[in-house]
């Protein structure tokens, strides 16, 4: 499995490069043949070369035309390429943008300052969710702290007041995280510092309730 | 706490692992490392390819617990008593058959414009096949129904199909993606 999800494991396939494959075609993970999908009943197929067993699901490439055009006299420019014609304007900052910088994020359009900026920014709005490539959880660390104590009990001391900042600090960060979760696992980590005086009281006073002793 | 996101496949390990979704114009991977979530969208209007294959090592996953534990189970049946060993045995048996049972795991390959990644989408090849259909379907809605159909019974020397040229002003169909499962 690959360890960063940013991972690339190649780029490019236009003719000339050293990945070009026909059109309709995969490349088979196994021996880095070329190898056409087919209708069979199941689903899978076999690779012609290496005999890898394989699903594949094709899908025709959309391509974006991204040849800015060089301006005309007296025509709007981009903003960072003067000498190219103006194609769409930054719904974020206004900038005019041409074809190559102008980047499409579902129906929005911005340029690649702004683009870049959410990216960093990505905090936990809602309205950018489009930007959003990474969430801390607080509520599991608070999960974590309520009892992990238990492995190394002084630790409790600086382990509860740390589980009530988060809680009060993030109490809504769980709902705002691109896939919203409850915050049920603030309250758990309560439970975790709770339950071994609720055990120890329970333990002294029901021998006393039950023998009837003051 | 509504979502736009639909849950599709999960494939855990030890570290935490990914969780698929898709919504209405991306396919999403939510890595979890530690305390954090690590997202990648694969934007629907952008794929071009998911080839998924068998783990060359999955009957690993049988062969060691169970060789395992039935090594212990003799040990126990020999030193400390028939009925302990029996118990892990048992286990043992029962583990490699579940594995067998369950089938090879996964590996996937996911292509879009300009990128092609390794990654998980599936943790048994025995839902490929339908994960893949829901693949499909939301990346025809994304895509307004400009696909014709890519794969077609040819020899495999031959291409497919040619990649056709779309504009990227092309709108997307708005029909929500839980309508497709």
């Amino acid at each position: 499995m690959s360890l960063n999800l940013f991972t690339v494991t190649d780029s490019g396939s236009g003719i000339g490069s050293a990945n070009f494959r026909p059109a309709g075609t995969v490349v088979c993970p196994g021996c880095n043949g070329d190898v056409a999908p087919l209708e069979t009943a199941g689903g899978w197929q076999t690779c012609p070369f290496c005999e890898k067993r394989l699903h594949i699901r094709l899908w025709p490439a959309i391509r974006r035309n991204t040849n800015a055009v060089v301006a005309m006299a007296e025509q709007a420019t981009c903003f960072f390429h003067p000498d190219k014609a103006f194609q769409a304007c930054c719904q974020r900052c206004g900038r005019f943008v041409c074809a190559l910088c102008d980047l499409q994020l579902g129906a929005e359009h911005v340029c690649p300052t702004c683009f870049e900026r959410g990216r960093v920014n990505s905090g936990l709005n809602d309205g950018k969710a489009e930007w959003r490539h990474r969430d801390v959880l607080y509520d599991s660390i608070s999960l974590t702290l309520g009892w992990s104590w238990i492995i190394f009990w002084p630790v409790i001391v600086a382990a509860l007041p740390a589980a009530i900042i988060l809680h009060v600090k993030y109490r809504k960060a769980p709902r705002s995280y691109l896939i919203p979760r409850p915050g049920w696992r603030f309250w758990v980590a309560y439970l975790g510092f709770i339950w071994l005086p609720i055990l120890l009281t329970a333990l002294i006073l029901l021998p006393r309730l039950v023998g009837g002793r003051p | 706490m509504q979502s736009a996101f639909l849950k599709i496949s999960r494939v855990g390990n030890l570290a935490g692992g990914i969780k698929w979704y898709l919504s209405e114009d991306c396919l999403l991977a939510a890595k979890r490392v530690m305390y954090t979530v690590e997202y990648r969208r694969f934007y629907l209007r952008d794929l071009e390819s998911i080839v998924v294959w068998p783990k060359r090592v999955w009957l690993l996953r049988a062969i060691i617990p169970g060789s395992l534990l039935l090594a212990l189970a003799a040990l126990l049946w020999q030193f400390a008593n028939s009925t302990t060993g029996a118990v892990f045995g048992v286990l043992g048996l029962v583990w490699a058959g579940v594995e067998l049972a369950l089938g090879p795991t996964a590996e996937a390959r996911i292509s879009t414009t300009g990128a092609t990644v390794d990654l998980p989408l599936v943790k048994r090849m025995r839902h490929a096949r339908k994960l893949l259909a829901k693949v499909d379907a939301a990346v025809r809605v994304a895509r307004g129904g400009a696909i014709e159909e890519p794969a077609v019974a040819m020899p495999a020397a031959q291409p497919a199909t040619a990649s056709t040229e779309i504009p990227s002003e092309a709108a997307p169909a708005a029909a929500p993606i839980r309508d497709l499962t």
